[in-house]
């Protein structure tokens, strides 16, 4: 859904609704002023500062949507520790218990959340949200999927965070839910702001609900589009009131510090190898292929030992190659189904960094198919040479290749033919980083007729080259 | 956005006109003016074709680097149009060229193909924008295809030369350049016929682009207007 001239300031303490009918765009809205998805026009100011510039101001945004970001295989305790150390969350094992205990999620916080059921999945995302102690908390239908008693708990807890200070924007098709909570209410429809509501009139907000936009109903004290007497603490305008409240006043509780990149780095590639491991739906499928690949050509092929000493480079690269490309499209692939790369977007991790996670991520599990693959190519292909330098051009590859392989994996997840489109969008891109490798192997195993040329220098430049590229243009990928 | 004006009609006409005398005029020269190769025969002038087509399908891929940094830079999807108009003329003369190569290689190399260095160059080349056009295919989001696509863009041109390299490393066997060199070995008759030749190949691809941005800004037009009426409550057309 697409909005269209929205403005919305908001003061520290302030508790809005945002109600409006399916696909008004209450949730393009709140996604927008995350930061996860990028206005065409507009910009979303946290006291006073862009967040578009200042991406650790994300620290200071707490969101739960329809989609809970959770990782399913992991528990709540698990994904809680998780964003804990990509936020920068102190004491962490400390507050993971006092969220869990805020949205009653304690007793189910070492059950995978797969099992947890819609409402119970519901608080635990709340608990997310609340995690690192953000001053805006924007939250979609935080009531959907609750039971009464739940739900007034919800209730409870959002008036005690908005008598914290912290301002409170939320979705809710429960008007009555919604007023009682709320200090103003915004009606959105077609994307447009409707009218603002002031105070706790249930009647005057379900009449506004009903009604079209611009029926002439007089705005309600506070005026449409106009910021409250105190700071603007989010907005998407194009005009913003200028700040009264200061970056630090925004930043999170003095229990959070910012996270360092490598914390943050180390954080994703435990969380994908722990998922990988509880998984196994990459590391396996990828072993299957590489060795299928290896037995399939160890039969086709004549293996009289000068073919071997021909072919063999080829074909153990060929099964590197094909086996590889299936576990960075599945690390994708997974983050997107389950709706948790909106939980990584949302945090104050850096796109480069998350490029340089997920390729260590990639590459671990890479190693471990190599590590496999190469006994058997040995043993198959009866090879024989310098395994020292053979290995050397085996890690050297797999940079280049896993470089690519992340950074067009994220692309092809996104789009509608997944399953096929990295291979079509990889392979014509490493045909350097292929000859170069299949040739340095050769050498390292005496059996290749190539001139003695430099080509662990342009595997070398293939990899800078790739890992810079994908360092500068995954911000882009990800973009929503 | 550009779509219906008078004076883009004018231009674009003049550039059809042009295009028809440059062809024609490097037609006649192909087939009247140029000599015969004593060694090579007829089939020798298929190189008047097969160059400046080679040359075009590289400017058209230089275009979309540009046109996709811009897009990424601007977020103007006019330098999306273009990048996408490019793609497509370039794989259009990228096609004709390895082509063109085959039906020169089998009398003169004795063979259809080989793993020269420039021949994979150019097929490597042609699958990166083959991949472009189908990741374009199956990305139904106009803003997300843009982006995909300029990343891609980037990519895949800045991928030419180290496959260019690391080919030449590996094999080498196409005739080394024999024009763009301090001793030009062609004679001045086929120097100028290649010459022509070039121009009205650039003046074609500067035909199509014209046409084909024009129509993709009329798609992207529509399809803003279409999400216009949706957002506005009306029926689609």
């Amino acid at each position: 859904m697409a909005l269209r001239d929205v403005t919305l300031a908001m003061a520290a303490g302030e508790c809005v609704a945002l109600v409006g009918p399916n696909g008004a765009g209450k949730t393009t809205l709140l996604r927008a002023l995350t930061g996860v998805l990028r206005p065409t026009r507009g910009e979303v100011r946290l006291g006073g500062l862009e967040l578009d510039r200042s991406p650790a101001l994300r620290r200071t945004i707490g969101f739960m949507g329809h989609n809970p970001c959770l990782y399913s295989d992991l528990t709540p305790r698990e994904n809680l520790r998780f964003y804990g150390r990509v936020y920068g969350v102190a004491a962490l094992e400390h507050r993971i218990g006092v969220v869990l205990a805020e949205t009653e999620a304690t007793a189910v916080a070492d059950r995978p959340v797969r099992a947890l059921s819609r409402g119970t999945q519901q608080r635990v995302s709340l608990a997310r949200a609340l995690l690192h102690e953000p001053w805006v908390l924007l939250l979609d239908e935080p009531d959907t999927g609750l039971d009464q008693s739940a739900q007034d708990r919800v209730a409870a807890l959002l008036r005690r965070l908005k008598s914290e200070g912290r301002a409170v924007l939320f979705t809710s098709h429960r008007l009555e839910w919604a007023e009682t909570l709320a200090d103003r209410a915004i009606v959105l429809r077609d994307g447009r702001v409707g009218d603002e509501i002031a105070g706790p009139r249930p009647l005057a907000l379900a009449a506004r609900y009903a009604s079209p936009v611009g029926t002439g109903q007089a705005p309600s004290p506070g005026g449409r589009a106009a910021p409250e007497s105190g700071a603007p603490a989010s907005a998407i305008a194009s005009q913003v009131a200028p700040p009264h409240v200061t970056a630090a006043r925004l930043s999170p509780s003095g229990r959070s510090s910012a996270p360092g990149i490598l914390t943050q780095l180390v954080a994703v590639v435990a969380k994908d190898l722990l998922l990988e491991w509880r998984t196994k739906d990459a590391v396996a499928a990828m072993l299957v292929f590489a060795l299928l690949t290896l037995v399939t050509f160890n039969f086709a092929l004549d293996l009289r030992p000068e073919v071997m000493a021909a072919v063999g480079p080829g074909v153990l690269w060929v099964a590197v190659v094909f086996g590889s490309m299936l576990g960075p499209g599945r690390s994708f692939i997974r983050e997107q189904e389950g709706g948790t790369l909106d939980g990584l977007l949302l945090a104050p991790l850096d796109r480069s960094a998350l490029f340089l996670a997920k390729l260590a991520g990639n590459l671990l599990v890479m190693a471990v198919v190599e590590a496999v693959s190469l006994p058997a190519f040995i043993a198959l292909f009866d090879v024989r040479g310098a395994l020292g330098p053979m290995a050397l051009v085996l890690v050297a590859g797999t940079v280049g290749l896993g470089a690519v392989e992340t950074l067009l994996a994220a692309v092809a997840a996104h789009t509608r033919a997944r399953e096929v489109m990295l291979p079509v969008l990889l392979l014509p891109i490493i045909v350097p980083i292929v000859i170069g490798v299949v040739q340095a192997t050769g050498l390292a195993l005496g059996s290749t007729t190539a001139h003695d040329l430099p080509w662990l220098g342009l595997i070398l430049a293939f990899d800078a080259m790739y890992l810079a590229a994908g360092i500068a243009v995954f911000e882009y990928v990800l973009e929503e | 956005m550009i779509v219906d004006d008078r004076a883009g009609n004018r231009w674009r006409a003049i550039l059809v006109a042009a295009t028809a005398l440059m062809g024609a005029i490097a037609l006649v020269m192909v087939v009247g003016y140029a000599p015969t190769d004593r060694v090579q025969g007829i089939v020798q002038r298929v190189f008047y074709f097969h160059v400046p087509m080679a040359w075009t399908a590289y400017l058209a891929f230089l275009v979309v680097l540009v046109a996709s940094i811009g897009y990424l830079w601007k977020r103007d999807l006019r330098w999306d149009a273009v990048a996408r108009a490019s793609v497509e003329v370039g794989l259009l003369f990228t096609t004709l060229v390895l082509i063109t190569g085959s039906l020169w290689g089998k009398p003169i190399w004795n063979t259809w193909w080989t793993w020269d260095a420039r021949l994979t160059s150019t097929l490597v080349l042609w699958f990166t924008y083959v991949a472009y056009v189908m990741l374009r295919a199956y990305t139904p989001d106009l803003e997300r295809g843009a982006r995909f696509g300029a990343v891609l863009g980037i990519l895949g041109f800045l991928d030419v030369p180290i496959v260019h390299f690391s080919v030449q490393w590996w094999r080498g066997l196409h005739p080394t350049p024999v024009v763009v060199r301090s001793d030009p070995q062609l004679p001045p008759e086929m120097q100028v016929t290649l010459l022509v030749s070039g121009i009205a190949m650039l003046l074609l691809y500067a035909t199509f682009m014209a046409y084909r941005t024009r129509l993709e800004l009329i798609r992207d037009q529509n399809g803003l207007l279409q999400e216009n009426r949706e957002v506005a409550g009306v029926a689609p057309a």
